[in-house]
């Protein structure tokens, strides 16, 4: 006979389903070094930096400690994660903290995924390893004023010129690129059209080339604690070794997007666990009329709602780590857990912000930041129409972008 | 004819001329003197005293009172500035909420004929600010478990406790205070013996503090207000309000406001977004030719042509009279509701640029959980209709019969 046992699980009051027992040891020993860091070091002054839209350079080393940035790279000093361990990973942190785990994101996904994805052996060699220790903070240039869900028209022009490559246009919501060591431009070559990566880097005294200028985006009001400026290259010149070599074509961009797509869903889901913790400790603890307003039916609907959902993307995801894993993930697929958790996130997110009342809308509750990240969550790494027409384009074989 | 794009229905010919002229009027004050400002306003935190002062002299405070130097507009003129208002800002709304219909609504109905004249010319002026202390830490939707407390002594009242969330308090010249009492029906305990009480904020013992850093409404103070022994002339208390029918009757004031405020900040968040769509340029077309940014753009619409409905029904029947609180529950929930999810829609429509405060619809999403919470939750204002509608309030829920 089954028993249903009642009262909170162990592990965490969102894992209902007694879900991370299906973790791997690798990903648990992951959940539990990440969580440490979030409840020691990062929670305690996140808000704040947050609040000033400042960058938290002191959070990098303890960071760097953890031992896990490059996440699924194996070698170059990287941990060769699985991919349950790396979602888990991303997990953790956006439970903790969007900004930073966009930082963390842009830094491993993006910047050191498109060097592990499209470098040779030499170039790995030459800027992983950094990276990986956080030597070296990287970033990665796709998106321009004039596009971003068609970054596949982009403008950016790459041409070579005896030992370098000259590059002129302007790129903008660049993470990191203020201060980056290691920036992952992508631009289309004269020659042949075809859109290439080159890594435009600083020099012995950490300045970068001339005609390189970052100007941080103000006024952001989601992820206020990590940095994206528009950049200008104005015939930024950089030697030919920096090209990496299996950069070919826009296929390429698309091919290291498709690996941190479902990173985003991962995401969500972490922000999604985040403002659900919260509302159901804060519903369990407030009084109005008397009683705790978690004995109200609507607040317990909510909550249950908000569970079902976060069961709903846990599942999703542990099974898009097992398909990826076989190599069997379409980018469709991430697609599919990308549109579906951003949404679903985005309003347990907003529940949870309603059941805090007045104190949701105070940044030391946390909700409220969470809340205005995943508006972010929601746009960035293809917005919610756009991974639609991916799914709908893979489900009936007719393009309907243009 | 009418521009589908601006006003689908031909709403505008629903209202008068001398309506549309304020609106008008209105709207040209926020396109001068909010929009330039209200982004670094945001982002700063600030509230411009100033701009009190202008809409003083826009006649926009107290604007549905008569007499005492107040406009004496209609509930729907008033709702059409509002509307406008919030268009620009909620906080700046609800800085006319605050003073207006609760504060200044507060003393015009309660008051005795020394409260008014002391208070309302200046106020309706923009020279002095009022504020309103009704929630408490420990009571928001529950107002009626409030614990500050005003003792009756020999030459006056004595008042003690602790209000928060209190819009302007830190910047007030007078602030309505609610508060048990130890006299009337329920003496101390209940919620009949609560009365207000007119505390002019220089008054020792009176003090408050900003409630920071917010995610919305920050372009509007709120405070934590505490009062430790304050001592107040036996004429400080409103004469003519007992129990929660007192505070409340302002509540449904403010709440009225709202509900043609957040069809205001939600037109303002579908035209930012319908004007960038247009402009944008993705896959080689403006991205308002592609079906998924149409079916946005037309929900919005539907819901704002049906909220500005109901609000104005809703006016009618107030400049009628015959308007019955419950029914403004109904308007202040779907408005609000709908205005979030609009507001939230066309964040999107302005893909990653819709994070800045280069575009209106975050902020005033973000300014709408706000109003979503305040003058009544959605549950609290769901559970006010439950309760008209069966005839069972269910408001502390396994209690009733
Ligand atoms: C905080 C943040 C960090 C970022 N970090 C990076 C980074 O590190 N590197 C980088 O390269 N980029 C980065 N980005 C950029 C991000 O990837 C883009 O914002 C995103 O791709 C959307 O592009 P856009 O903002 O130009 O919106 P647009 O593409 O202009 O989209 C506007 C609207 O049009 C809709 N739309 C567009 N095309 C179609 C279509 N065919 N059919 C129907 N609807 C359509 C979109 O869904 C959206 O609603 C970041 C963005 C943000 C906000
Ligand atoms: C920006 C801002 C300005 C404000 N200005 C003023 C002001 O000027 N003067 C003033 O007096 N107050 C003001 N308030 C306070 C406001 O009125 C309260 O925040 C509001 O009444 C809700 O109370 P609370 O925040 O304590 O939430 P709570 O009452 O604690 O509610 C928390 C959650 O529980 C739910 N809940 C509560 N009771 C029930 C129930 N019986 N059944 C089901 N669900 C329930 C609520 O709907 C909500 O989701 C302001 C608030 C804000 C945010």
């Amino acid at each position: 006979m089954t028993t249903i046992t009642s009262g909170p699980p162990e592990i965490s009051s969102s894992d209902y389903y007694l879900l991370d027992e299906l973790l791997t040891d690798e990903a648990r020993d992951v959940r539990d070094r990440v969580r440490g860091f979030v409840d020691r070091d990062l929670l305690p002054v996140i808000n704040d930096y947050w609040d000033r839209a400042e960058f938290p350079f002191e959070l990098v080393p303890k960071i760097a400690q953890l031992g896990l940035v490059g996440s699924t790279i194996s070698g170059y000093g990287c941990p060769g994660l699985s991919r349950l361990a790396a979602g888990v990973l991303t997990r953790e942190l956006a439970r903790g903290d969007g900004s930073v785990n966009t930082f963390f994101g842009v830094q491993t996904g993006l910047a050191m995924g498109s060097i592990a994805l499209l470098g040779s052996e030499e170039q790995k060699q030459r800027w992983l390893p950094g990276m990986a220790a956080l030597d070296m903070i990287g970033a990665f240039a796709l998106t321009e004023p004039g596009h971003g869900s068609d970054a596949v028209r982009l403008e950016t022009t790459a041409r070579r010129d005896g030992d370098h490559w000259v590059l002129d246009g302007a790129k903008r919501w660049i993470g990191n690129a203020s201060f980056a060591d290691v920036v992952v431009v992508w631009a289309r070559d004269v020659e042949d059209g075809r859109v290439k990566a080159i890594v435009v880097g600083k020099d012995a005294d950490g300045r970068y080339p001339d005609g390189y200028s970052a100007d941080l985006i103000t006024g952001k009001i989601g992820k206020r604690a990590v940095w994206q400026p528009d950049i200008t290259l104005r015939g930024v010149r950089v030697p030919v070794e920096n090209k990496l070599d299996e950069a070919r074509s826009f296929r390429d961009a698309t091919r290291v997007l498709t690996s941190t797509r479902g990173g985003a869903a991962w995401e969500s889901l972490g922000h999604a666990i985040a403002a659900y913790e919260i509302a159901l400790a804060y519903a369990g603890e407030r009084q109005q009329f008397g009683k705790p307003i978690a004995s109200f039916q609507l607040v317990q609907h909510k909550l249950a709602e908000m569970l079902a959902e976060i069961t709903a993307m846990q599942l999703y995801c542990f099974r898009m780590a097992d398909l990826h894993e076989q190599g069997r993930l379409t980018g469709p697929m991430a697609s599919l857990a990308k549109m579906h958790h951003a949404r679903k996130a985005r309003q347990v997110c907003l529940d949870a912000r309603d059941i805090l009342g007045g104190n949701g809308l105070l940044i030391e509750h946390h909700v409220a930041r969470h809340l205005t990240d995943m508006e972010v969550v929601h746009t960035y790494e293809g917005t919610d129409s756009i991974q639609s027409l991916i799914v709908g384009r893979d489900l009936t074989g007719i393009s309907a972008f243009t | 004819m009418t521009d589908l794009a601006h006003d689908y229905l031909d709403l505008d010919g629903l209202f008068s001329a001398d309506e549309l002229e304020l609106r008008d009027r209105v709207r040209a004050f926020v396109q001068e003197r909010i929009k330039p400002h209200i982004a670094e306003w945001y982002e700063n935190a600030q509230f411009s005293r100033e701009i009190a002062r202008e809409m003083g002299k826009a006649r926009l405070l107290g604007m549905h009172l008569s007499g005492y130097g107040c406009p004496g507009r209609s509930a729907v003129e008033y709702g059409l500035a509002a509307m406008e208002l919030e268009a620009g800002d909620s906080g700046l709304r609800t800085f006319v909420s605050v003073q207006g219909s609760l504060a200044m609504s507060a003393i015009h109905k309660f008051g005795s004929e020394d409260h008014k004249q002391r208070w309302l010319p200046g106020m309706a002026a923009g020279e002095l600010i009022g504020c309103f202390g009704l929630t408490e830490p420990g009571a928001g939707s529950d107002p009626s478990s409030m614990t500050t407390y005003a003792e009756r002594v020999e030459d006056g009242w004595v008042l003690h406790g602790a209000k928060r969330w209190i819009g302007l308090a830190t910047i007030a010249d007078v602030a309505v205070i609610w508060a048990k009492t130890n006299e009337g029906d329920g003496a101390g305990e209940g919620a009949a013996s609560i009365r207000g009480f007119l505390v002019p904020t220089d008054t020792p013992g009176f003090s408050a503090t900003a409630i920071e850093p917010k995610l919305g409404m920050r372009a509007s103070i709120q405070a934590e207000i505490t009062l430790t022994d304050v001592r107040l002339p036996a004429d400080a208390v409103l004469p003519d309000a007992r129990g929660l029918r007192g505070p409340f009757s302002c509540l449904n004031e403010a709440r009225y406001g709202i509900m043609w405020g957040a069809m205001g900040a939600a037109r303002d968040a579908y035209e930012d977004a319908l004007a960038y769509a247009l402009e944008r340029r993705q896959f080689g077309v403006p991205i308002a030719a592609f079906q998924l940014t149409q079916q946005k753009l037309v929900d919005m619409v539907l819901e704002i042509q049906k909220g500005v409905l109901v609000a104005l029904q809703t006016g009618r029947l107030k400049d009628a009279g015959t308007l019955r609180p419950q029914q403004i529950s109904l308007g202040k929930l779907n408005n609000v509701r709908e205005a979030i999810a609009i507001c939230r829609e066309a964040r999107t429509v302005l893909g990653g640029n819709g994070i800045t405060l280069d575009h209106s619809p975050l902020r005033h999403a973000n300014n709408l959980e706000s109003v979503r919470t305040y003058e009544g939750t959605d549950e609290v204002h769901t559970l006010i209709m439950g309760a008209a509608i069966t005839g069972i309030p269910a408001f502390s829920a396994g209690h009733q019969p």
